[in-house]
């Protein structure tokens, strides 16, 4: 294989990583202002966000060179095109990040809610499912792909306990109606991050099968579980 | 460009208008079922999701295949990653249809929050907004696209509507927090909606003129 291909993979995983860890930093920045009530990190968030956009940009250049220049095959085709898929996935859940901050920049000027616990271990899980799926991906590590998907089950249940239990609360009490409906955002945004971050674990085990099914001609025919 | 490639992607082509009717048809079937309160045709919706799924999997499996076969460049080569997108999208809108559907029947004695909201209306410009979006793309129209693209704020403006008006009526009564809760969602699907075919409008955009448009929403048409 030529040096200068290694290197511009290397690359790509490099910004990918990058990626990953800007838009974990985004949810755990976003939880922080909404729990801590802190407008300034609100703010940090939606400052913070053209990086990841910058970044998927980068990613979408350095996939058509890749493709276009280096023409490669087999399993790193498979791997450059799953990248430009999971670096869109990773945009939009920067976007979440944002939605999750503007709640927390509404949440910060009403009177204070009692602690929702059920959110900061949504968040907590999240944040664990997308660095998972992003090492399963960099690794080819499908085994830690599928911890995601049992993690995506625990957090759509925790969503749907919160909501009942939000608006169990604003039936007791419809003075807090608009703090309850920003946490009740920000607990669809989490659920929607973990959708995301099994997108990618699926796109990863779907690779990984493929290449078992090749490698196994009797096996062929039959469809990814 | 190759002859023998020019066939194979007017193919592709081909399948994601066969795959853009099925997620059309989709959303009409999952609209039915929620604004005139017939939860039987949810069901629908959810057994033809596989369909949507198949043909998400054989279009990737297929631009696998050129890529590796045929090698494209340039302008063959940003036409297969557009498809690819493209087709992330659809597969996207797949998902909201069958969100749709799921709802209908728990909102079913609500269809009068559903018209406060004007939920009917964002429904209508969201999915013309979809279609608009991938007739762009095929047939590489962007001026078409960029209509989409100057949609999105009208789409935009009414989910914010509809989320005050439901946070007032949550307010005038009890009864009326669950449901327009489920509502709620139903504007950030259709509102997400509208987002995806601004993806395809992009996508188009960038097809044509080769440039990004994503992240300047204030650079769209201007060169």
């Amino acid at each position: 294989m030529q040096r200068h291909f290694v290197a511009e993979l290397d690359a790509l995983k490099a910004d990918l990583i990058r990626m990953c860890s800007f838009a974990e930093d985004a949810i755990a920045e976003s939880i922080r202002a909404l729990l801590e009530r802190r407008q300034e990190s609100a703010e940090a968030v939606v400052k913070n966000d053209p990086r990841i956009n910058d970044l998927e940009i980068t990613i979408d250049h350095a996939v058509v060179d890749l493709l276009a220049l280096q023409q490669p095959v087999a399993t790193d085709l498979r791997f450059i095109l799953a990248a430009s898929k999971i670096s869109n996935d990773l945009e939009r859940i920067g976007d979440h990040a944002v939605n999750i901050a503007e709640s927390a920049a509404q949440v910060a000027k009403l009177p204070a809610l009692a602690p929702i616990v059920d959110i900061p271990r949504m968040a907590q899980i999240t944040k664990g499912m997308l660095r998972d799926a992003i090492d399963g991906f960099i690794h080819s590590n499908p085994t830690l792909c599928r911890a995601v998907l049992l993690n995506d089950d625990i957090i759509d249940n925790l969503n749907k306990k919160v909501v009942g239990e939000l608006v169990a609360l604003i039936r007791r009490d419809p003075a807090v109606v608009d703090q309850a409906l920003e946490y009740i955002r920000v607990s669809r945004n989490l659920e929607r991050v973990a959708d995301l971050a099994t997108n990618i674990a699926e796109e990863v085990i779907f690779i990984a099968e493929a290449q078992v099914v090749k490698h196994h001609v009797e096996r062929k025919g039959e469809p990814p579980a | 460009m190759e002859p023998h490639l020019a066939r194979e992607l007017e193919a592709l082509r081909g399948t994601l208008r066969a795959m853009s009717e099925l997620v059309d048809a989709q959303l009409d079937t999952a609209y039915r079922a929620l604004f005139e309160g017939d939860a039987g045709l949810a069901a629908g919706v959810m057994a033809r999701e596989k369909e949507v799924n198949a043909f998400d999997t054989s279009i990737d499996a297929e631009a696998q295949r050129l890529f590796a076969i045929a090698q494209p460049v340039a302008v063959d080569l940003r036409l297969l990653m557009s498809v690819l997108t493209v087709n992330h999208q659809l597969e996207r809108i797949g998902d909201i249809a069958v969100n749709i559907a799921e709802r209908a029947a728990v909102l079913a004695p609500h269809r009068e929050l559903l018209r406060a909201a004007r939920l009917g209306e964002m429904a209508e410009i969201a999915r013309i907004m979809m279609r608009d979006a991938l007739e762009s793309f095929l047939r590489a129209d962007p001026a078409l696209a960029t209509r989409v693209l100057e949609s999105d704020d009208v789409v935009d403006r009414l989910d914010r509507n509809a989320f005050r008006l439901l946070v007032a009526e949550m307010r005038r009564s009890g009864e009326l927090i669950e449901p327009a809760s489920h509502v709620m969602i139903l504007s950030r699907h259709l509102e997400r909606l509208a987002d995806h075919a601004t993806n395809i409008a992009e996508v188009t955009v960038f097809l044509v003129n080769a440039r990004v448009v994503k992240h300047q929403a204030g650079a769209i048409g201007a060169h």
